[in-house]
């Protein structure tokens, strides 16, 4: 690094995806998981 | 100096693409206790031409979000919470985000809103402190540069196509005014939260296995900045202490795994309601976890107390005809009916209260929300309580009588002594749990596991988080921030008379500038005995001050020209300086006696010629 020290890369990171999941009775609850498919859908400079 | 400037919570014009409506978001009023902060985003946009925040359809302005087409008002909403998270950070190095809407997977059970996090954890850096781990864009903040040039500080992407993935059942609300309705899905509460994790709302360690981020063969690991105020109220023991085994089972100690930083635990009282849902049983079930959760509809058990004997619903799920259950707290469990529907039917039989068992099996247990319109429907005046399955497997065993009522004492959301707590829960729910606050927290908060129709855009517990782990305001910013006298910004001065000095604090007596209204100020010098000094007060030295400054003979202070020893110039009197050398023995008695009696007379013709 430029400044010295040392960097962890966590851009492949899947943790704290936001959801949208369906309960029992038909509604939606947002909630925070790992979604690996997020990746995909992730744009790169 | 308390409005806001220019920069105060600046957003920068995306990259790539020609944006024409900048600058559009309302300014939000401070919120009570959180002094403004300033912080400045770069909104880079990685998408395609006719794409996410490019998408050309034509949209209706909606709520405050003046955009046109469906890209602007997308745009508009990462300038609006930009905008208010910039309000309550401070950092002279630009945050970049690389941002767009992507097409995100989805099924008929779970739909994928999107995510916000750091590209990165520094440490080691000189400037951060030693062996911890940094979020890239606070690491910046703290050393005052852009650790990794070329490389943006946080990713977002979040799902442009919402509504097709559900069907056409639900779509994002790009409103800024919180007013979502029930089949819509409030973009600006969703990016605030993602933000608040790319900001640093997220541990590093693993939850499952305690494991530190970093860690390898040759080393144990780094505590991050947001671990680090883990605390387990149960073993009385931080998380940098921990070893791995012990951080892994703290994960799961629910209710026990609280926040230990000076900021959050003064906001808290400022932000959470008092009165803790609490339930005891007799006789007594030593196994009773006692978790509980609130439901967004009745009455809170701060209303009052209810005591009665625990009754399982029939049918179960409380989905049908029900029996009288008069003075009786009736339990459900699964169903797919609202849950204040189920509520509703019992009240309907003479029930005191509800108690539904968390459908997912875990600890502990969820929010109980429904939708406005679900409410208007089924209008309840019982509570209505979660607990966990394993809880309500205990209660179902039959003739127990619950105490159902509200720990006065206690805010909803925090532990005895006032202390937040975060998401412990048994299971671990890996990319929830332990980074977000406990589901208890009342009113709702943005930085919870799980939200549904209650809609916060109230940032003051996660900005006050941002400040125990490294946001600290700093003197320079133009705002007043906790602990400042003033703030000017770049006039701050320690020389100009009268200016907000570069520590922020106000011009004072002894800061060594002469302000207005003082007549010096020699700084540290300023004495009240050492002769000609400055005083202590800022006041030049004079006669009559007490101090036999330089071409003074005497200062008697206030006794000048009472006394035979100095006169009202600081000069001593003739007849006492021994000038004469007459003044020994009674014919200096008599000469002095001469003199004040002259004296008098003097001042007895005076007066007489001013009342006359």
């Amino acid at each position: 690094m430029p400044n010295g020290g040392f960097r962890i890369d966590l851009r492949a990171s899947t943790d704290h995806v936001r959801t949208l999941d369906r309960q029992p009775d038909g509604s939606y609850k947002q909630a925070c998981r790992n979604v690996p498919e997020i990746l995909s859908a992730r744009q790169t400079p | 100096m308390s409005n806001c400037g220019f920069r105060c919570g600046r957003a920068v014009a995306p990259v790539g693409v020609a944006w024409p409506a900048l600058a559009a978001w309302v300014a939000l009023a401070a919120w009570s206790g959180l002094a403004q902060a300033s912080a400045t985003f770069t909104i880079k946009n990685l998408d395609g031409a006719g794409q996410g925040f490019n998408d050309p359809t034509p949209a209706a302005p909606v709520g405050g979000n003046s955009g046109t087409t469906l890209g602007q008002q997308r745009m508009n909403v990462f300038l609006e919470v930009t905008g208010i998270w910039g309000k309550l950070i401070d950092s002279n190095v630009p945050i970049v985000i690389d941002a767009n809407f992507g097409s995100l997977s989805c099924s008929a059970s779970s739909i994928t809103l999107g995510q916000a996090l750091s590209t990165g954890f520094e440490f080691n850096v000189p400037g951060l402190p030693p062996d911890m781990l940094f979020p890239e864009a606070l690491a910046d903040r703290i050393a005052g540069v852009d650790l990794a040039p070329g490389m943006s500080d946080i990713q977002a992407t979040f799902n442009g196509d919402l509504a097709a993935c559900s069907g056409g059942e639900e779509d994002w609300y790009y409103g800024f005014d919180g007013q979502a309705s029930g089949a819509q899905i409030d973009l600006v509460s969703v990016v605030l939260h993602e933000l608040g994790h790319g900001l640093g709302f997220f541990s590093g360690v693993d939850d499952t296995t305690g494991e530190l981020a970093g860690a390898s063969a040759s080393s144990r690991g780094f505590i991050d900045s947001f671990s680090a105020h883990l605390f387990d109220n149960g073993t009385g023991q931080l998380w940098s202490d921990m070893s791995n085994a012990e951080r892994a089972a703290s994960a799961m100690n629910v209710r026990h795994l609280v926040w230990q930083g000076d900021n959050v635990a003064a906001m808290a009282p400022q932000v959470l309601a008092l009165g803790a849902p609490r339930i005891a049983v007799s006789p007594a079930l030593a196994a009773l976890e006692g978790a509980l959760a609130e439901a967004n509809f009745g009455p809170y058990l701060s209303a009052g107390p209810v005591h009665g004997r625990v009754v399982v619903g029939n049918p179960v799920d409380g989905c049908g005809q029900l029996p009288s259950y008069a003075g009786e707290v009736v339990l459900f469990q699964g169903g797919d009916c609202p849950s204040v529907q189920k509520t509703s039917l019992a009240e309907s039989v003479g029930a005191l209260a509800v108690l539904i068992a968390d459908p997912d099996g875990v600890s502990p247990p969820s929010s109980i929300e429904v939708p406005l319109g679900q409410k208007t429907m089924f209008p309840v005046s019982i509570p209505t309580i979660g607990v966990t399955l394993d809880d309500a497997d205990l209660l179902a065993g039959g003739g127990e009588t619950a105490t159902l009522d509200a720990d006065g004492t206690r805010l909803v959301g925090t532990d005895a002594q006032g202390r937040m707590y975060l998401y412990a829960s048994d299971p671990i729910i890996e990319g929830s749990s332990v980074s977000h606050w406990d589901p208890l927290a009342r009113p709702n908060l943005t930085e919870e596991p799980n939200a549904s129709y209650e809609v916060s855009h109230d940032m003051r517990m996660e900005a006050a988080l941002m400040r125990d782990i490294g946001w600290t305001p700093f003197c320079g910013n133009g705002q007043i921030d906790q602990a400042e006298q003033c703030d000017s910004g770049t006039a701050n001065s320690d020389t100009t008379p009268g200016a907000c000095r570069t520590d922020c604090t106000l011009a004072h007596c002894g800061d060594g500038v002469v302000d207005p209204g003082e007549g010096c100020d020699d700084g540290a010098a300023n004495s009240d005995t050492v002769p000609g000094a400055c005083h202590t007060t800022c006041v030049a030295p004079v006669c009559g001050d007490g101090i036999v400054d330089p071409g003074e003979a005497c200062d008697d202070g206030a006794a000048n020209g009472t006394t035979p020893s100095c006169d009202l110039h600081c000069n001593i009197p003739p007849a006492s300086s021994g000038g004469c050398g007459c003044g020994v023995g009674e014919g200096a008695g008599s000469g002095e006696m001469g003199v004040w009696l002259l004296v008098g007379l003097g001042l007895l013709l005076s007066k007489r010629r001013r009342t006359s």
